[in-house]
Order: C-alpha cells, then structure tokens, then sequence
C-alpha cells in the first residue's frame, strides 16, 4: 500500500515537472494540515508556521525539478519542514511571540489546560527531542522514516525517542504539579 | 529479565517492535517489578497527553489558495488545465521516492 502510494506520488511529480498544476494541487492538499500542523507545534505559533507552510512547498517543488528523493515524498517534505522551522527558530526576533501570555485557544477548560501544558512542556525540551517527538509519537513516521528526515542513524533515533519521552514525561508532571 | 534490561527494551515495547516471546517477557517482568511498570506507564500516558494535547491546525481554503498562487506565480512552466492522459505515463527518474 505504501509502494502504491510511493509511486502514485511520483506520478504526480513527474506531472509537475511537465507542467501539471492539478499535480500541485493534489500534493499540496495532501500533506498541508500536517505541515502546518508540524511547523505551528515547533515554532509554537500559528503566523509564523503559516508562513513556513508556503516556503516549504515552494523548496519542495523546486526540488522536484531536478531532483531525486530517498524515501517518501511526505518524509521529503518534513524533511524541509524541519530544516524551515529551524531558520525560523534561528532568526532574531524584533518582539517576543507568545512569551507573555497564554495561547488563545477555543475549546472546554480541560482541553485549553491540556494544550497549554502540553505546550509548555514541548517547549521546555530540546529541539531535537521536540522534533522526534512529533515525528515519531505525533505524524507516526517508523524510526527509518525520522532518522532520513533529520539525518541521524536508526539506533540513534531510537535512543533520542526514549531519552525524549522521558524529558517530555518529566515536564509534563511538572506543568501540572506547578498547576496544583 | 533484569531491570537494566527492561529498560533497554522499554522504547521498543512501547513501538511494538519486539518479538512476541520478548513482549511477554517483558510484560511479566512489569507485572513482579513496580518501578518498571511505572515506568512504562508514565511513559505511555506522557505519549497519549502529547497526541491529545498538540495543536491540529488546518490550511483554510484561502491560506491553501494563497499558497498555491504563489507556488504557480513561481513555476512558470505550470498550467492550470488538465494534462493530457500520456503525461501519465512519463518516464520516472529513477529512483523517485524510493528507498
């Protein structure tokens, strides 16, 4: 099923490279929740992943031109996601996003508390653990499909998940403990 | 199994990806040792609080819209009718999205 998907999805690059918009379209749609979904989660705000979503399909496109990925085109596509999020990160900041004050989010209280606990914990952790996390516990990419998205070997993936899930275990129970 | 052991093992339980002998053994060890079982278990509920808690965003119709004008305003090359079927049928690079 995944070969099937595979090979659809360079059917429809190779569209693309022929001039096909409704190829575009097709991928675009696809895949833009959970780019935007990625790029808000690292960078913890809605404008900036808005931004990185638009970037990012341009960067992948532009490569599709000429060039000849490994593995899936989705694992490609987080792949410049992250490597996005990360200049983002990188760029200095004329006024601090989202330091001051909670989050707006709708919803019931429980569910706010949950995400903004969430959030914070996220946020408390290391990029890299941030990244892995929401790769592999999140999106559900296979170890295999992480490690080619942020360049490190499989067992050293499998190493910084663990290490992962306890720092972000750890600072959950801390969010709520400073809560109580 | 030794704790140290279980530990090792703790992230691959968790993803599943051990053999169903080492499965079991691991989960009869969670049910004798309370340290690891704890273990196990925060670590698990710490994933579902992840999932539940992490935004979902969605593209709304005119973010998509937007971007997809800027990607077309990009590549010149690209056309907004449809391709003909032998478009299709164009030759891959090899090697395309496979591992």
């Amino acid at each position: 099923m995944e070969n099937g998907r595979e090979s659809e999805e360079a059917r429809l690059v190779a569209r693309f490279r022929a001039g096909d918009m409704q190829a575009v379209e097709t991928l675009f749609w696809r895949y833009a929740d959970a780019v935007l979904a990625y790029a808000t989660r690292l960078l913890g705000n809605r404008a900036d992943a808005e931004e990185v979503l638009s970037e990012v399909f341009l960067r992948a496109f532009e490569g599709c031109m000429g060039y000849r990925a490994e593995g899936t085109f989705k694992a490609w596509l987080f792949r410049i996601a992250r490597n996005c999020c990360i200049d983002r990160l990188r760029q200095p900041r004329l006024l601090p996003l989202e330091d001051g004050g909670e989050p707006a989010w709708d919803g019931d209280t429980a569910e706010v508390d949950l995400r903004v606990a969430v959030q914070r914990a996220l946020k408390r952790l290391p990029e890299e653990y941030q990244t892995v996390l929401l790769l592999c516990d999140v999106e559900e990419f296979t170890a295999k499909e992480a490690a080619q998205i942020i360049g490190r070997s499989v067992p050293s993936v499998k190493g910084m998940l663990y290490r992962a899930r306890t720092a972000l275990r750890d600072a959950l129970s801390e969010e709520w403990g400073e809560e109580t | 199994m030794k704790c140290t052991e279980v530990r090792d093992l703790l992230g691959n339980y968790m993803d599943q990806e051990l053999t169903e002998s080492m499965m079991q053994r691991i989960e009869r060890h969670l049910l004798r040792c309370p340290a690891c079982a704890y273990e196990a278990r925060s670590l698990e509920q710490a994933r579902q609080l992840l999932r539940q808690g992490v935004e979902t965003p969605m593209v709304s119709e005119q973010l998509g819209e937007r971007v997809l004008r800027h990607i077309a305003e990009h590549f010149p090359h690209l056309q907004t009718a449809h391709q003909p079927e032998e478009l299709f049928s164009l030759p891959l690079l090899p090697g395309d999205f496979e591992e």
